[in-house]
């Protein structure tokens, strides 16, 4: 059976124009990062303290990036909640710890994983549970200065 | 009647058992300002010291290591640790802290309040083991123990192995 010539336009055109839907879709929905997660799996950790830890900062190990925040929040317990994605070549020893370091004096902060010895790795949505807060100058300065001061009065 | 009282006790300690009670046990002990042996001897119950020791050796040397390499540092390194971790704990007795964790958070975190107002957080990590809560790292301001250790011992270890740094 031979179709005429404007149907074959149309049924061209019509999936065409679902072809461009769809990409569109992709390109500016969260259809998207379903395809853009599939390379990669979660993680989190809670800190006391982030400092200036942002969505989108990297996640480095041995000061390779193999990873990056993909959310913060504050839990019931006041603590900062950190779900971040790593490379799904990148397995992590599931006895792992986590650390947020500064990129010197004016830098941002970043996550910085530390492998254990398991030879069990961690899954998708596991819980890096030996995570240390970001070191706060601030915090550092009122503490050395309250010992000079202790000190002081001491002697 | 003995043997089930005994099984029953066994079975509420096993149930009450949690981080938050190890973490009290110790710091009962600091409070009661007893000496650093009596800290150290609480101090064995609930520091898991295996795995502390492979961390501090950290993992390339500690899967290049024998059997009884790994067992040998682990035996040189605990009472070290021990004596590390008690001198350190004894000094909580001079602050005013408190405990704001919830007792079966794996993360035991330690509110200390400085003399100038500003506080310090002591976070100790706990690890199920055997049904004991046992401690496998602490950080004070953010700065792990383990990683002082790793870092103070890294270059050592690389350069002599794992028991050479205790030939000096």
């Amino acid at each position: 059976m031979v179709r005429p010539r404007g149907e074959l336009f149309r049924i061209t055109m019509f999936f065409a124009v679902v072809f461009l839907a769809v990409t569109f879709s992709f390109s500016f929905s969260n259809w998207g990062s379903i395809f853009r997660h599939s390379n990669t799996y979660e993680l989190h950790a809670f800190f006391e303290e982030i400092g200036n830890l942002r969505i989108g900062s990297p996640v480095k190990l041995s000061g390779v990036v193999v990873g990056k925040v993909e959310k913060i929040s504050l839990n019931s317990d006041y603590q900062a909640e950190v779900l971040f994605r790593i490379k799904n070549e990148v397995k992590i020893p599931s006895d792992s710890s986590i650390k947020v370091v500064t990129q010197g004096i004016i830098g941002g902060n970043y996550l910085s994983l530390t492998p254990g010895v398991s030879e069990q790795a961690l899954r998708s949505h596991a819980t890096i549970e030996r995570s240390h807060s970001a070191f706060i100058m601030e915090n550092f300065i009122n503490k050395a200065i309250s010992e000079f001061g202790s000190k002081g009065s001491n002697k | 009647m003995r043997v089930l009282l005994l099984t029953l006790l066994l079975v509420c300690n096993l149930a009450l058992a949690n981080p938050g009670s190890s973490l009290r046990e110790i710091i009962t002990v600091v409070e009661q300002k007893k000496p650093v042996a009596s800290i150290k001897k609480t101090l064995t119950k609930f520091l898991y010291v295996n795995s502390i020791a492979a961390e501090i050796a950290g993992r390339a040397a500690w899967r290049a290591a024998e059997s009884a390499e790994r067992k040998q540092f682990t035996t040189l390194l605990s009472d070290h640790l021990l004596s590390y971790y008690a001198e350190t704990i004894k000094n909580l007795a001079r602050y005013k802290y408190s405990f704001i964790s919830r007792p079966n958070s794996k993360r035991q975190v330690l509110r200390v309040n400085n003399p100038n107002g500003s506080s310090t957080d002591l976070v100790v990590f706990f690890q199920k083991i055997n049904g004991s809560w046992l401690i496998v790292d602490s950080s004070f301001n953010g700065i792990s123990i383990v990683a002082q250790w790793r870092a103070k011992l890294n270059a050592r270890i690389k350069s002599r192995g794992l028991n050479g740094i205790w030939h000096d």
